[in-house]
């Protein structure tokens, strides 16, 4: 109006309204339906951040990436506040590494520890993560990197695929990240199908013990050192996830750091948020309305399903050496997606047999998954970066 | 052009270096959980 006044109106498209329903669904998600709250909440505002014509919250360049540049450009209009949160935390990888040290001093890795062969259902429910490399790259829609970076969704651990896609294709960061830690919340749906479908109904009812075996300090202190020692050697690019994730711990189990391993706990909620609106920020409607985007939506339900189907035929044929039987659905539980994996086998074991109690050794293969995507994540960035 | 080769050999070899490595460091944990549970069980 008289060159006065600009309202954003006139330059809403029907993409960003798309994208201001997807993000108000995502907030909907998280606070009535309680899913992933501390993600989707940030995440869902984030978009509405973004979509929001001439607010300048955030800017791009011309392919879609956030343009990068200095306070003195925030003060020229030139780039958004959103801007240097994603070039400072998440396109120098300080977020998902710092994120993973604040998981490391919530975990407790003591059911891994009383039943190490947990470390190998972590292992091989990364099957999905390889498959979905494999079917994204050959349908020639992604790039070699890019087809990495969807491919560890099916590990459902947040900050390795953060960490993954920001080194190898961060312009799809936007559509992958929101991909993972939504399907997260759908791991209860999506798992119990592909466990009915690979177990019978003998395997299902093998009773477990209830309790596991208690595990000395001295054991829990030098769990983390280990894991970080060996997965440093042989795998050296993923030291930066896995020494985060085992510092933490260490932290949690000394004894004698309780104060920093509060403080973790905390930077970990602070750093959550930061991702999630610095995530949200990166889907406007021009990036997330592609194609491949919703390629992207179907690959990780696939990861999901051949994750799932890894961890439980890892615990089938281990059991084929055990006198001790296992069940195998705790298998299922390696594909991280921490608790809720090693609730969904609970919740399955019980539905077989009233009086099996699964859950805490379905967490020694969940704590593992978390070991395991890291480890993937690592194996890519050494082989493609 | 898609390098279907690199993709199979990044996959495969991927994946059994993942599993690789996780046998290896349960091996590692469950040798040194056994010494420990073996001296507690001596004292």
């Amino acid at each position: 109006m008289f060159g006065l006044y600009e309202s954003a109106l006139e330059q809403m498209t029907l993409g960003n309204l798309a994208m201001l329903l997807i993000g108000g669904v995502l907030i909907y998600l998280g606070i009535v339906k309680r899913m992933e709250p501390i993600l989707l909440v940030p995440i869902g505002f984030g978009i509405f951040m973004v979509n929001l014509p001439i607010a300048g919250i955030m800017t791009y360049t011309p392919d879609g990436l956030p343009a990068f540049g200095g306070l003195k450009d925030i003060a020229e209009g030139k780039i958004g506040i959103l801007n240097l949160l994603y070039y400072y935390g998440l396109e120098t990888e300080l977020i998902p590494l710092l994120i993973f040290l604040g998981v490391g001093t919530l975990m407790d890795f003591s059911p891994t520890i009383a039943r190490p062969i947990s470390l190998v259902f972590g292992a091989t429910a990364q099957l999905g993560v390889f498959v979905v490399f494999l079917i994204a790259y050959l349908s020639g829609m992604f790039s070699i990197n890019e087809s990495a970076c969807i491919g560890i969704i099916g590990g459902s651990d947040g900050p390795p695929t953060v960490y993954l896609t920001v080194a190898l294709a961060p312009s799809l960061l936007g559509p992958i990240t929101m991909v993972a830690y939504s399907y997260m919340a759908l791991v209860p749906i999506l798992q119990p199908p592909v466990i009915r479908l690979l177990t019978t109904e003998k395997e299902r009812k093998i009773m477990m013990k209830p309790q596991i075996r208690k595990v000395s300090k001295l054991e829990l202190i030098l769990f983390p050192i280990i894991v970080f020692i060996v997965a440093s050697l042989l795998d050296p690019k993923s030291a930066p996830l896995v020494g985060m994730l085992m510092f933490g711990n260490l932290l949690r189990v000394s004894g004698v750091t309780e104060r920093l391993a509060r403080a973790g706990g905390i930077l970990n909620d602070i750093l959550i948020l930061l991702l999630g609106i610095s995530v949200g920020s990166l889907m406007p409607a021009q990036v997330f309305f592609h194609p491949r985007t919703l390629l992207i939506i179907g690959l990780a339900v696939l990861a999901f399903i051949f994750s799932t189907a890894g961890g439980l035929l890892g615990a089938k044929f281990i059991n084929l050496f055990l006198k001790e039987k296992i069940n195998p659905i705790i298998g299922a539980a390696g594909v991280s997606a921490i608790p809720m994996a090693a609730r969904v086998a609970q919740i399955e074991g019980q539905r077989a047999n009233p009086k099996n109690y699964l859950l805490m050794h379905a967490l020694g293969p969940n704590m593992a998954g978390a070991i395991g995507t890291s480890l993937v994540a690592g194996i890519f960035m050494g082989m493609l970066r | 052009m898609v390098n279907w080769k690199l993709a199979f050999l990044i996959s495969g070899a991927g994946y059994g270096i993942n599993i690789l490595v996780l046998i290896i460091i349960s091996v590692i944990i469950w040798i040194v959980s056994f010494m420990i549970q073996k001296k507690e069980k001596a004292q």
